[in-house]
This record gives C-alpha cells, sequence and structure tokens, in this order.
C-alpha cells in the first residue's frame, strides 16, 4: 500500500513535469514577440526592443530558457505580468480565495446533488422519479453556464431582487454562481452513481444480505451504496478539473473577481506570463486533487492497491 | 487501396469454414448496422434529431427566412420587444434578433462542426497509428496524450486562444485541437481491443500492407466508437466555442454568433430580457438535440463513451 501510494506520487511529479513543459512549448511557438508587446505604444526605438528582449532572456537558446523556467516554477517564481511589472503570484494570490470558494461550493453542489439524485434513481429505476432525474441531467449538461446564469439573475435577482447579481463577498454572493456550476457537473454524476448503484444491487453480496434478512435501509447504506461511491468519488476527481476551467465562465457571468477574470484579461492583452501562471496553477491543483481521490480511493477500497 | 489486389478475395470473404474461425466481425454487417431498430425505437433518439435537422434547416434558410440585414442598424428601432415586424425583438443598436438568430446559427453550428471534425480526424489518425503501430512510437504518443489530458479541456482551448489571439477562428481551432487527445485515447483503446482479433491476423496473413489492414479491418470495429464520442463533442464543442465568444475570445463585433449575442444581451437583462433568451434557447437546443441523439447512439451501439 505504501509502495502504491509512492508510486502514484512519482506519477503525479511525472505529470506536472509534462503539464509544465506543454505550458512552456506552447507558449514559446507563440509568433509574437513578448519585448515588443511589453513596449508596444510607447515608441520605444528597436534597440531598446533588442535590450529587454536581452534582459527578458529571450535570445537565449530554448533549452537555456527551458531549464530557466523549470528552476524558477519550482521555486514558485512565476515571473513577472507584462503590463503591471508585478509578480505573477502577487496577482495570483489577490484572485485566488474568491476563485476557490466558488470551485469548492460548486463541488459541494456537484456532489450533493448528483450522488443525492443518482440514488434516488437508482432505489426507483423506471419510475418517474428515475426519468426525470436522467432527463434533467442530459439537460444540465446542454444549458451553457453563460445563459442558466443569466437566467437566474433574471429571476432571482431582476425579477425577486432576494439576492445579489454580481459581486463577492458572502455566501448570498456565492449561491447562484456555485449553483450554476455545480449542476452541469452534477449531471454526469447522477448518470454514474445511478448505473454503479444499479450494478451494485445487483450483486450477489446483496442477495446474500437479503437472504439474512438485514433490514433494507442497512443494506443500502452499509452495502450498495459504499461500493457504488468508489466511481463517483473517481468522477468528483476528474470533474474537479472541469468545476476549476468552469469558473472563467461563471465568473464573468457573475462578474466575480477571480482568477478568471484575470485569465480572460491576460489573453485579450497577451500578457503571457500571467496566462503562463494561472494555467500552471488550475492545472497543478487538478493534477493535486487526482492524486488526493486515488490515495482516497486507496483506502477505502483495499481492491484498488492491487493494480 | 482495392485495386492492388485484382484478384485476390479480401480475406474476411474467402470460402469455405476457414472463414468462420477467420472472421467472424466481418461475415456480419459492421457492428454499427444491425441495432438501427434500437435507435428507431428510441423516443429520445427522434426529439433530438427533429430539433436538429429544424436548428439546421433555419440556418440554412437564411437568407430567405431573415428578412432584414442582420448588422442593418436602426437607432429608431432600439430594444423593441418581441413582435410581428420583429419576431425576437431587436437589440441595442436595433438589430434585428430573429435574422441575427439565424445568421448566428451558420457561423454557431458550422464552427462547431469543424471544431469536431478538427477533433475527430487526426485524433482517429493518431490512435489508429499509436494502437497499430504499438511499441516505442505508441509509447511516446499516448505519453503525450496523456499529458494533454491532464488539462481541463477548456483551460486547453484558452491557453490556443491566447497563443492564436481572439477570433472566432482561433476559438474554433482551438477547442478542436483540445479535442484530439480524446479521440487518440478512445481510438487506441479501440483498436488495441481488435488487432490481436483473429481477423486482423488473417488479413495480415495473406499480405494485405498495414495501411489496407488498418483501413479496411480495424477502422470499422471503432467506428461506433467515434459516431458517439464525435455526437457528443459537438455539443462540447457548441458550448465551449459559445463560452469563448461570450468572454470576448471568440467571435468579435458586429458578427452575429450566438454567444456572442449572449453577451450583448447580458448587460440588458432588466430592460429587453429577449436579447439574451433566444440566442440562449438556440444553443441549450442545440446541444440539447447533439447529446440526445449521442446517448441515443451511445445505448443503440453499445459503447462505452467513459474511460
Amino acid at each position: 500500500m505504501f509502495l502504491f501510494g509512492i508510486r502514484r506520487l512519482l506519477t503525479a511529479l511525472v505529470a506536472l513535469w509534462g503539464m509544465a513543459t506543454v505550458v512552456f512549448l506552447l507558449l514559446r511557438v507563440l509568433p509574437g514577440d513578448p519585448a515588443e508587446t511589453l513596449l508596444a505604444g510607447s515608441g520605444a526605438s528597436p534597440e531598446a526592443i533588442a535590450l529587454t528582449r536581452q534582459q527578458m532572456g529571450l535570445d537565449d537558446p530554448l533549452p537555456v530558457q527551458y531549464g530557466r523556467y523549470l528552476l524558477s516554477t519550482a521555486r514558485g517564481d512565476l515571473g513577472r505580468s507584462l503590463f503591471s511589472n508585478r509578480p505573477v503570484t502577487l496577482a495570483i494570490a489577490e484572485q485566488l480565495p474568491a476563485t476557490l470558494h466558488l470551485a469548492m461550493a460548486a463541488w459541494l453542489v456537484m456532489a450533493v446533488v448528483g450522488i443525492g439524485l443518482g440514488i434516488l434513481a437508482a432505489l426507483r429505476a423506471g419510475s418517474w422519479v428515475d426519468r426525470l432525474t436522467m432527463g434533467g441531467a442530459v439537460l444540465g449538461v446542454s444549458v451553457p453556464i453563460f445563459w442558466s446564469g443569466l437566467l437566474l439573475i433574471s429571476i432571482f435577482s431582476v425579477g425577486l431582487n432576494w439576492l445579489p447579481a454580481t459581486g463577492a463577498g458572502s455566501w448570498r454572493h456565492l449561491v447562484m454562481p456555485a449553483i450554476v456550476l455545480g449542476l452541469v457537473g452534477a449531471g454526469p454524476l447522477a448518470r454514474l452513481v445511478r448505473s454503479s448503484l444499479l450494478d451494485v444491487l445487483h450483486a450477489d453480496y446483496i442477495t446474500v444480505a437479503r437472504g439474512k434478512g438485514l433490514p433494507s435501509r442497512i443494506i443500502i447504506t452499509r452495502h450498495a451504496v459504499r461500493n457504488a461511491m468508489i466511481p463517483a468519488i473517481n468522477l468528483m476527481g476528474l470533474q474537479a478539473g472541469f468545476l476549476l476551467a468552469g469558473t472563467v465562465v461563471t465568473e464573468t457571468v457573475f462578474a466575480r473577481p477571480g482568477l478568471g477574470r484575470v485569465m480572460v484579461d491576460a489573453i485579450l492583452w497577451k500578457d503571457l506570463p500571467v496566462v503562463q501562471g494561472v494555467v500552471l496553477l488550475i492545472a497543478a491543483t487538478y493534477i493535486a486533487i487526482n492524486l488526493l481521490v486515488d490515495l482516497t480511493i486507496m483506502v477505502i477500497d483495499p481492491r484498488s492497491r492491487q493494480t | 487501396m482495392t485495386q492492388s489486389f485484382p484478384n485476390h478475395p479480401p480475406a474476411q470473404q474467402l470460402p469455405g469454414a476457414a472463414t468462420e474461425l477467420l472472421a467472424p466481425a466481418r461475415l456480419q454487417p459492421p457492428s454499427w448496422m444491425p441495432q438501427h431498430r434500437a435507435l428507431r425505437q428510441n423516443p429520445a433518439a427522434w426529439v433530438g434529431a427533429s430539433i436538429l435537422v429544424l436548428v439546421v434547416a433555419l440556418s440554412l434558410a437564411a437568407p430567405w427566412l431573415a428578412g432584414v440585414d442582420p448588422l442593418a442598424t436602426a437607432p429608431a428601432a432600439q430594444l423593441m420587444p418581441p413582435s410581428l415586424s420583429h419576431p425576437a425583438g431587436t437589440d441595442l443598436l436595433g438589430r434585428d434578433v430573429w435574422s441575427r438568430l439565424l445568421w448566428g446559427g451558420r457561423l454557431s453550428l458550422g464552427a462547431g462542426l469543424f471544431a469536431t471534425t478538427l477533433a475527430v480526424l487526426p485524433g482517429t489518425l493518431l490512435g489508429l497509428v499509436a494502437g497499430y503501430a504499438g511499441g516505442r512510437l505508441d509509447m511516446i504518443l499516448m505519453r503525450v496524450v496523456d499529458v494533454l489530458l491532464a488539462f481541463p479541456s477548456l483551460l486547453l482551448a484558452l491557453t490556443i486562444v491566447a497563443l492564436l489571439g481572439p477570433g472566432l477562428v482561433s476559438a474554433t481551432l482551438a477547442v478542436g485541437l483540445a479535442g484530439i487527445p480524446r479521440f487518440a485515447r478512445v481510438v487506441r483503446g479501440g483498436v488495441l481491443a481488435v488487432r490481436s482479433e483473429p481477423f486482423v491476423e488473417a488479413a495480415r496473413v495473406v499480405g494485405c500492407r498495414p495501411q489496407r489492414i488498418v483501413l479496411r479491418h480495424v477502422a470499422p470495429n471503432v467506428l461506433s466508437a467515434i459516431i458517439v464520442l464525435g455526437s457528443l463533442e459537438l455539443g462540447y464543442a457548441l458550448l465551449s466555442i459559445g463560452a469563448l465568444s461570450f468572454l470576448g475570445l471568440g467571435t468579435q463585433p458586429p458578427t452575429p454568433e450566438w454567444g456572442i449575442m449572449l453577451a450583448e444581451g447580458r448587460l440588458l437583462l432588466r430592460h429587453a430580457p429577449w436579447v439574451s433568451a433566444f440566442p440562449g434557447l438556440a444553443i441549450t437546443l442545440s446541444v440539447l438535440a447533439v447529446n440526445l441523439l449521442g446517448d441515443a447512439l451511445r445505448d443503440a451501439l453499445d459503447v462505452r463513451t467513459a474511460g
């Protein structure tokens, strides 16, 4: 078990390195010149641009740049914004809490709604509850966040005036964004929980438990749901990446401060160090979450340790 | 390909008992044919197909049905609610929302279709090559694919847009490119499942060239997986391109496209909800149709898309 954990940790580190490399390669094949972008509009002479290029280390061979990039990234130094000249880590650290609040609240909505409806649909398989839930799941993944968000704003802010339409700061600001983002993830989760619970309910050990005369409630909570949860936990880890990326859109819809706004502005202004920083952070968080998920499954499911 | 063996019957049509042993899979119609009945009897498939046909037909008929130029502004007709002369109302510049909706459909659906093709073709090719060639090539390709899959898909698309600069073309390219690794993974998995089947070995034994084996014997057997995954990818592409346009990173004004129409209607929720409601409905219906069809295909063709 210990060995498995170590091996999984190493895989995560390799994934991190691969991810950092992809980001580096992607952003270095860019046709533009960061030095020119930096000095654009300032009327800088070609000499000044060349000097800046040299200072930014853009004249060095690619492998040298790559090595320097890996070292500084590993130290947590993500460079400076081309526009504000502030360290990227600082810009990210300021906006990170708002985004994390949103992502965590959305994850909670996804987990509660997805697992709850999935279990309900499986226990009432074939009934109208089941059909309604599964229909809702398809609808949930088909509605764009940028429209469902506007719909909620129309109803609960413009119409009923219950919740603030935009901004951040209190839990009231978090309700609509978390629901909008979380419900998209809840659809696939509900489907998976339903199908894996249905599989489990037909397993031999459930028949044995019934044969022993155990009450249904105990069979479902102790035996069936526990085993059906393993694929669900896996999916919830994978969905975390989707939720993190989805915050970009959600934050724009609700005009919330956060990494999403930072990212979109950076793309519009071609502020590549900031784009790179946000992408690295989100992707690294995603890898870390899935490492946690695998380790959790390892603890609760002895079978997974053998592979 | 066929001309290279003019007098040589394809392996799967060799007469005699040996054929039964060697080529059971190809004696029957391709694996995606016989389940047509299951598809025809699925009401969700019918609903999906009908909506899709309707949306596509309306968009194609834009020149005849739109009536007004989608770009023509009319200061006197700002923010008019839906009426006989403007079935979907007008926007802030007095442009006819109905006309923009129809013309926008061409761009939105076209871009989605193009992005999907961009993901399917190279992804399938990579998957076929990696799966059939095996060995070191397979290992290298799949390592790269795994690293790319470690990025949430929307994040990868955002990074590519950062590289290419905002615009509908780059948003489409970004969403398409970001989908390639998914197809490469799934197709490779399918190839691995059939590459050691007797009918593939038989084709190899009778001297078929690798290209012919891959295209004629292996590819048809992963076709159903590609069809299912491709239809779900189309829904995803429509949502992602819409999201990028909504963020201001895709279509630029004044071009009509559903995502940017929603963005333009975002600030008019209180006074002119129709400006955002109709494009939102259009995206949702299109994606819902594609997803219903994709789910029905998955059930009919018995394809597992997870994993």
